[in-house]
């Protein structure tokens, strides 16, 4: 078939700062007509300017189109004027964007944003544009459409905004829509509607989607054929289920290894690509996967491997290509059974080699075996917190629930997983159990004994042992500090250590997390995302903490990077006989790293249960329509149990069963009376009044 | 709205009685007598001084004097000036309309040119327009009012004999010192506009406007504009008030009239009603002008709007 979208050979230079360099390299690929494409990629990829560039948006940034041809049916629109080509964007192609808050303006209602797009491309009465926009929003699924017109944008919440943009990219009837991450800032249970939805206009209007995505688990459940880029080239493309079941780059197979996958056994390392993506500046010479390949040659290094013809619909750059020696042997050496770090150990990568071997691999034992022995080291007693809302001058005062009556108790040496949508209340409960802020009523016990921040003394004292491990690995180092100086701030407060041995101590310690001890004088702009969140884990483990609380720990990083962090976590925790709190909203990673997993809902705890369990047999129906929601899981499983709507406001909290207004159990008993949070085998729990 | 209007409506209240009392006390600690340079205590006798001094109720106790200023000034009464003796208020009112004259006239000139300006040259970054943005901006923040209406009558008047260079009669007499008290306004409003506009136009919204197919235009100057003039608003309410309080020096420099010029009078004499008269007069403007840019934020950010109701 003639395909609607033909991409030949296309480059696009950047211009910045320091000169003129090259973001797209040479890439070529097509869209049939009601075809999904993904592009994949991490960072630095180029997948984002390349999707721009098919707009020719990049006209308008920094961008520019240096070669190759974009072709939509007949039309070459790498060389329309501007004139021509604003008609055919948001008319024959329409984007939508990553962050649904950012991407509508602000001080325009949706109605006058939507309308505003049609009046673009066609003339209509501006009563009879608003109702088509109304009636596009009821074909999202906007329930209310009439009102949610004459809102602003802030007003609607993030799933909201996403299916109003959805709806605005249609009023032109596109005949393909570019989706720029459309669900990355979203959480699961609303990414699996927004996927869902765009699955069913695609079939229904028969539109072509290009997609595109860090997650290779959202590249599975929607795309038909995947492209995956890193730094600026094509490193293989193909149908997208022989693509996932057989990768042929090494890129791609190093990728779907470094997913913490359902079918990974938690406590073993995962098989991380070492270092990082490059970037614009320092693109490697020959194969630009090379200096983190395991199975690169001379010729990688000297060469560029041309996207050659597999079969089959399938392309891969490598030269390596389709030899099946080379790539089982992918299986063993790189293996699942060995860690990332020996892996590493005596590769040459620039980004993040490590200056020796370091950590020994690690039994799996004592995770497993831990909890069930040992002591409580925290405990949480009734935990409430609420936020107060400015009232006053007659208006009534509201809070929102953030925590609310949260029980439960952390053993020494176990991992505790904390889960839920955005609004659940995890961070919040993790920072409380830290008393990095004091709770509205209830109690924390650390190793049996009230801690408060009313106690400064024993407040203060605490610090030692408690520490954290921040999301946001550029927020939470001082740009100015030397990441030395960094590491050792906390040995300065809980040390008598004298500068010459702190200095010792921060250069072991660095190199414990894998980064090099001559590096104490850098400074944190020096380094990648992925090495920041190293030297935050550094400074967090530079007092011998007993408990670690890692909020979002990896959430930030690019996926082959994230591998590499959870990796080193696991290790770390086993080797200093740590206790943790790990918060993430990635579950698979929770699964993959926790001993015990926590599920929480509008401030309530409402599932306990050993990781392994929890997946296999939730019991809460808000557990299992997360897991059910999770990309790439099976359809099937999403179909019969998904979830309705979006997590209500915390502020007003829904009677009864705080799930009740989403669970597709609910009865009249949920609606008014709340579960208890019950036992239901050893070390399980569930507050729910039918259990599944 | 209502309750957002009521609550500044108070605190406007109370920045006028704090400003009176400001001025109150600074008078109260300043050195010298104003009795003192309203008779020669040379040829009139001490009793009379202490006379004229119970009088004017300036033998009475701080307390005692503010509670009498501040019942004046609700009734009205703003006292006699101590140098001609004329009452204030009226002496005031007469004047207002020239300084109310000036300062719109320069106001709108700071706003016309600063938000054209600034809004041409972030859409034409690196042009001419862009270039010449930039000068203004750096001479109107860096150059001070009296000096730049010296040069403006040295050009103007002196050389080109275009237009007077002093007097408050008639709307020749008013474009140079509208143009020099408006041209510091126009700097800061200039780089203000562009700095935001630009950041605007960074947006990610700005992408799918793009996207969406608009005309430039309408990217530009519908939507971009809009949410670039929040910040700068509050900056075009506060160059008014110093605009306002930047007529001393211009009324000065180009001989108008005003209420700036009686107020430099008044402060050389030491003519205590009518400072205490002009700051309270000065304060209700401020204070208006402040008000209007809270309600104009409204007008532009519809999220202003929503919280309050």
């Amino acid at each position: 078939m003639k395909p609607l979208l033909d991409v030949q050979e296309l480059t696009i230079d950047v211009h910045t700062p320091r000169g003129t360099l090259t973001a797209v390299s040479d890439i070529s690929f097509s869209i049939a007509p009601g075809e999904t494409v993904c592009l994949v990629g991490e960072s630095g990829s180029g997948k984002t300017i390349a999707s721009k560039a098919i707009m020719r948006l990049t006209d308008y940034e920094n961008g520019r189109i240096a070669g190759g041809s974009i072709t939509l049916g007949e039309t070459a629109l790498q060389s329309l004027p501007a004139s021509v080509m604003r008609g055919i964007r948001g008319k024959r192609i329409a984007m939508i964007f990553q962050e649904p808050m950012a991407a509508f303006d602000p001080v325009f209602t949706i109605g006058h944003q939507i309308a505003e797009t049609m009046r673009a491309h066609r003339h209509g009465r501006g009563a009879k544009l608003w109702k088509e926009g109304a009636e596009l929003l009821r074909r999202v699924g906007i329930p209310d459409p009439e009102l949610r017109m004459k809102q602003y944008p802030g007003e609607l919440s993030g799933g909201m905004l996403q299916r109003a943009m959805i709806a605005m990219a249609l009023s032109g009837e596109p005949e393909l829509l570019i989706a720029d991450e459309p669900t990355t800032a979203l959480d699961v249970t609303i990414q699996a509607q927004i996927l869902d939805l765009l699955n069913e206009l695609k079939d229904s209007l028969g539109m072509s989607i290009l997609l595109i995505t860090h997650d290779l688990g959202v590249a599975a459940e929607m795309a038909d054929r995947i492209v995956v880029l890193y730094a600026g080239k094509i490193a293989e493309q193909g149908p997208a289920s022989e693509l996932l079941r057989s990768p042929r780059h090494p890129y791609t197979i190093g990728l779907l290894n470094s997913i913490a996958a359902l079918d990974s056994r938690p406590g073993e390392p995962l098989r991380a690509i070492e270092g990082s993506p490059p970037g614009l500046s320092d693109m490697p010479s020959g194969c630009r996967f090379h200096p983190r390949c395991a199975f690169a040659t001379d010729r990688c290094r000297e060469s560029v491997p041309p996207l050659e013809e597999l079969g089959g619909g399938r392309l891969a750059a490598c030269w390596n290509r389709g030899e099946p020696a080379v790539l089982a042997a992918a299986g063993s050496i790189g293996g699942r059974r060995v860690p990332a770090a020996q892996a590493a150990a005596g590769r040459d990568t620039p980004a993040e080699q490590p200056p020796k071997p370091r950590l020994a691999a690690l039994p799996g034992a004592p995770l497993e075996a831990a909890p069930a022995l040992t002591s409580p080291l925290l405990e949480a007693r009734d935990l409430v917190k609420h936020y107060p809302l400015g009232g006053g001058w007659g208006r009534p005062k509201r809070k929102v629930h953030a925590v609310d009556g949260v029980s439960l108790s952390i053993a020494e040496g176990e991992t505790f997983g904390l889960v839920g949508e955005s609004g659940s209340g995890k961070s919040t409960l993790g920072r409380l159990l830290l008393q990095l802020e004091p709770q509205t009523s209830g109690q924390v016990l650390y190793r049996g004994e009230e801690l408060s921040l009313k106690d400064k003394a024993r407040w203060r004292a605490s610090r030692r042992d408690l520490q954290i491990i921040h999301q946001d690995p550029y927020g939470t180092v001082d740009p100015r500090w030397s990441i030395g100086d960094i590491i050792a701030e906390p040995l300065g407060v809980h040390t008598e250590l004298s500068p010459s041995a702190r200095r010792a101590k921060v250069g072991e310690l660095l190199e414990q997390v894998g980064l090099s001890a001559s590096w104490q004088n850098r400074y944190p702009h020096e380094f990648s995302g992925g090495q920041r969140q190293r030297i935050g884990i550094a400074r967090a483990i530079a007092v011998n903490p007993r408990f670690i609380l890692a909020d979002e720990a990896v959430s930030a990083l690019d996926v082959s990077v994230q591998a590499q962090i959870v990796n080193l976590l696991q290790d770390l925790q086993g080797r200093l006989g740590l206790t943790s709190v790990f918060i993430a909203h990635g579950l698979q990673v929770v699964r993959h790293i926790s001993t015990r997993i926590g599920v929480m809902y509008l401030g309530k705890l409402v599932e306990i249960a050993p990781g392994e369990e929890l997946f296999r047999s939730p019991a809460h129906p808000y557990t299992r329509a997360l897991i059910s929601s999770i990309p790439g899981s099976g359809a099937g499983v999403r179909e019969s149990f998904s979830v309705r709507g979006e997590i209500p406001s915390p502020t007003s909290p829904p009677s009864g069963c705080r799930f009740h207004t989403r669970c597709p159990l609910a009865t009249d008993l949920c609606r008014k009376q709340e579960p208890a949070f019950s036992e239901i085998g050893a070390a399980r729990a569930v507050a729910c009044h039918y259990p599944l | 709205m209502l309750q957002a209007i009521s609550s500044r409506v108070i605190s406007s209240l109370l920045v006028i009685v704090g400003s009176l009392t400001l001025v109150f006390c600074i008078f109260y600690l300043l050195p010298g007598d104003p009795v003192l340079s309203m008779v020669d205590p040379t040829s009139v006798s001490p009793e009379v001084i202490e006379n004229l001094r119970h009088q004017l109720g300036l033998d009475r106790p701080f307390h005692e004097r503010l509670l009498a200023y501040f019942g004046d000034m609700l009734t009205g009464d703003f006292g006699r000036s101590i140098v001609g003796s004329e009452p204030v208020l009226p002496k005031i009112l007469a004047q207002v309309p020239a300084t109310l004259l000036l300062t719109a006239a320069s106001a709108l000139i700071a706003v016309a040119v600063g938000v054209s300006l600034g809004v041409l040259s972030a859409v034409r970054k690196g042009g001419i327009i862009d270039f010449v943005a930039r000068v203004v901006g750096l001479f109107g923040i860096s150059m001070p009012t009296f000096w730049s209406g010296i040069l403006l009558i040295l050009i103007f008047s002196v050389q080109l004999r275009l237009l007077p260079a002093m007097g408050s009669d008639g709307f020749a007499t008013l474009i140079l010192p509208a143009v020099a008290l408006g041209f510091v306004g126009a700097g800061s409003i200039v780089r203000m506009v562009r700095g935001s506009m630009l950041d605007v136009l960074n947006e990610p919204f700005v992408t799918t406007l793009r996207a969406k197919g608009l005309r430039e235009g309408s990217v530009n100057y519908k939507h971009a504009l809009r949410s670039a003039l929040i910040p700068a608003v509050t900056l075009i309410g506060m160059q008014i008030g110093d605009m306002l309080a930047g007529t001393v020096i211009i009324e000065t420099v180009f001989s108008r009239q005003g209420v700036g010029r009686i107020l430099a009078d008044a402060i050389m004499a030491k003519d205590l009603p009518v400072v205490q008269g002009i700051v309270f007069f000065t304060a209700i403007l401020y204070v208006g002008i402040n008000l209007l840019v809270d309600l104009s934020y409204a007008a532009i950010d519809p999220r202003v709007r929503r919280k309050g109701a």
